[in-house]
């Protein structure tokens, strides 16, 4: 029953993680409305640690992927959690992006988002299409990946499914990276420092 | 016969991309050695395409993985999903790093190109060597040769060599910096 537990736990996870993307889309939305309140500072306290948060994030989302490629069930047969072709391209797109996310957290280089936009956004593009498979169950099958793909694995609270877990981190992490994009146009005088700072070590 | 013509044709590029690798580590040792004037021009003659031939080679990969799998109807097995999942970013990544002329690419590139080159040489060797304990052997065998080429070339040997092309060339993107330092000197 660990492979339950600990569905549950990404569920639950997954629902701090929708509730973060609600706050976070509201205090963005009325940053872009208001120059000053409550919501600034707020927005201004996540923005230095945007890059760590969306690191998290990544991080979560590959630990869920792998447990469930690796470590739930691996010498079972057959394997019911092992991911389906859908699910390996989720993986794709967020994988790389533990390792990267983590770089570009210790370099601050907040322009990261160039690189990371793309597979974060076919990554929600695949985990939409994926949700919406799972929840709406009664589509006709097409015999090709869509299929497998459909079958309820993770099925929490009534609708929580392992791509809709993967849409809402998704999500979260295209906000956290546009949070931090906005500290790097805040701060860009800091920043040509820092790439000033770079060419001279580079130099030596 | 289309698989086969197919498979020649990737397995005949894999091996002109471990061609090429071969060729630019030598003159990288040799310029690092002698600074000979030849292997500095060829340098700075590689450097401005180098991310672009980078992005080619990935976009080469993944769209031979994908003609396999979404053509080819061929089940990709567990180390090669792994191996799709660090060569397929590439294909995007290179692509907006040669567009912005972003040398420095090689950071954010490399680990998950090294994570690729371990997971690649240990199917390299697994396939070559097939009567072992595979990885993945219970449901979906990762010793099956798919494709055998001139006997030593398979999927993941052809994953290794377009890997380590790309490291290559990524580092070769970096050469600018070193440019005037030698002017310099």
């Amino acid at each position: 029953m660990w492979i339950d537990r600990l569905s549950s736990a990404f569920a639950v996870l997954a629902l701090v993680a929708l509730v973060a993307v609600v706050a976070l889309g509201i205090v963005a939305l009325v940053r872009w409305r208001q120059s000053d309140g409550a919501a600034i500072d707020i927005f201004e306290r996540i923005q230095p640690v945007a890059l760590w948060l969306a690191w998290l994030v990544a991080s979560a989302m590959t630990f869920g992927s792998l447990y469930y490629a690796l470590g739930a069930e691996y010498f079972h047969f057959p394997r019911k959690y092992f991911p389906n072709t859908l699910g390996w391209y989720q993986c794709i797109c967020v994988v790389p992006l533990s390792i990267v996310l983590l770089i570009a957290a210790v370099r601050k280089d907040a322009k990261i988002w160039q690189y990371t936009i793309v597979p974060v956004v076919v990554g929600g593009v695949f985990a939409a299409y994926n949700s919406q498979l799972q929840a709406l169950t009664s589509q006709p099958a097409d015999g090709k990946f869509s299929d497998p793909a459909a079958q309820r694995i993770v099925w929490k609270f009534g609708f929580v499914s392992l791509p809709l877990m993967a849409m809402i981190g998704f999500v979260l992490l295209g906000l956290l990276l546009f949070t931090a994009q906005t500290a790097a146009e805040d701060e860009q005088d800091h920043d040509e420092h820092d790439e000033q700072d770079e060419v001279v070590v580079d130099a030596v | 016969m289309l698989y086969e013509r197919m498979s020649t044709l990737f397995a005949v590029l894999s091996l002109c991309a471990a061609t090429a690798t071969g060729i630019i580590v030598i003159l990288a040792i040799v310029q690092r050695l002698t600074h000979a004037s030849v292997t500095t021009r060829f340098f700075a003659e590689l450097q401005p395409v180098s991310l672009w031939i980078a992005w080619f080679v990935a976009a080469v990969t993944m769209s031979g993985s994908l003609y396999y799998s979404l053509v080819q109807h061929l089940h990709p097995c567990p180390l090669c999903w792994f191996q799709r999942v660090c060569v397929y970013p590439f294909a995007v990544v290179l692509l907006i790093a040669a567009i912005k002329k972003d040398t420095k690419i090689w950071r954010y590139v490399m680990p998950m190109a090294i994570i690729g080159v371990v997971v690649a040489a240990y199917h390299t060797q697994l396939q070559a060597f097939p009567d072992q304990n595979g990885f993945c052997n219970l449901v979906d065998p990762c010793n099956n040769r798919e494709v055998w080429k001139f006997g030593f070339v398979s999927l993941p040997f052809m994953d290794l060599t377009a890997l380590l092309f790309i490291i290559t060339l990524t580092l070769a993107a970096t050469v600018e910096r070193a440019e005037p330092e030698e002017v310099d000197g």
